[in-house]
């Protein structure tokens, strides 16, 4: 079942804050600037369904597969176009905000890149 | 020149950080609130209270950006905004139950940031 589907726009100057330690931050292309700075944004995109484990992400070259959700993450995704990706493989959110997901390889972010979330 | 109030926020019952006192001037004069669906509750009574300007962050930038931010209120799952607004100075009111995590932890202290904020941890200082 199809959930999202975007391509990225934008990489942030400091988004790489969080990429290094295997987060991605994600905004959709109507976030304040200020936090553009910080985050992957993405061309905002009707949301149709929520995100659960096992959901599948397709990243720019990467698969992802959803471990864990935090109790605001879907909100927050369907609020704000934001979504906060950790490649940590946990079973359970460290965080409200978190979407835990193991991987068959870190993804290389570029602009142009495909985001595809299915379930 | 404009007169604005002092309030008070604590931490609510299961939150972090604070009190902060949040004095707007006329140059730092907008309550921005950066969550889904408009003005927040909490950012409104402290509009309310203060005499500042509730001002929407998701739908735009405030003339000024940070600098011009008497404080922000965010509805943070723990990682991006809990982080970005206090690195850039700005006192940082989330409504969710959080402590400082993710890479910019460093930036988050107990007298920029204040969490489990509803209206009634909101007072006159």
């Amino acid at each position: 079942m199809h959930i999202y589907s975007s391509e990225i726009v934008r990489i942030g100057d400091q988004a790489s804050l969080f990429l290094d330690e295997g987060i991605v931050v994600f905004f959709g292309d109507n976030a304040p600037e200020e936090l553009q700075d910080f985050a992957v944004i993405h061309k905002l995109n009707e949301i149709s369904e929520e995100i659960i484990v096992g959901s599948k992400i397709l990243l720019s070259d990467a698969n992802l597969e959803v471990t864990a959700v935090g109790p605001v993450a879907n909100e927050n995704f369907k609020n704000l176009g934001h979504l906060v990706l950790k490649l940590d493989s946990a079973t359970e959110a460290a965080l409200p905000g978190d979407v835990s997901c193991k991987y068959d390889k870190k993804p290389v972010i570029e602009i142009g890149d495909r985001l595809e979330i299915t379930q | 020149m404009a007169e604005y109030k002092k309030v008070k926020v604590e931490a609510g019952k299961s939150g972090w950080g604070g009190p902060l006192e949040i004095q707007p001037t006329d140059e730092r004069k907008y309550i921005v609130c950066i969550t889904g669906g408009g003005i927040h509750p909490v950012a409104q009574k402290i509009a309310d209270l203060t005499g500042a300007e509730a001002f929407d962050g998701f739908k735009s930038s405030p003339e000024g950006s940070f600098k011009a931010m008497a404080c922000a209120v965010i509805d943070c799952g723990g990682t991006a905004r809990i982080g970005v607004y206090p690195m850039k100075g700005v006192p940082t009111i989330d409504i969710h139950d959080t402590t400082p995590a993710g890479p910019l932890a460093q930036f988050i202290k107990e007298e920029n940031f204040v969490s489990g904020v509803s209206e009634d941890q909101v007072t006159e200082a």
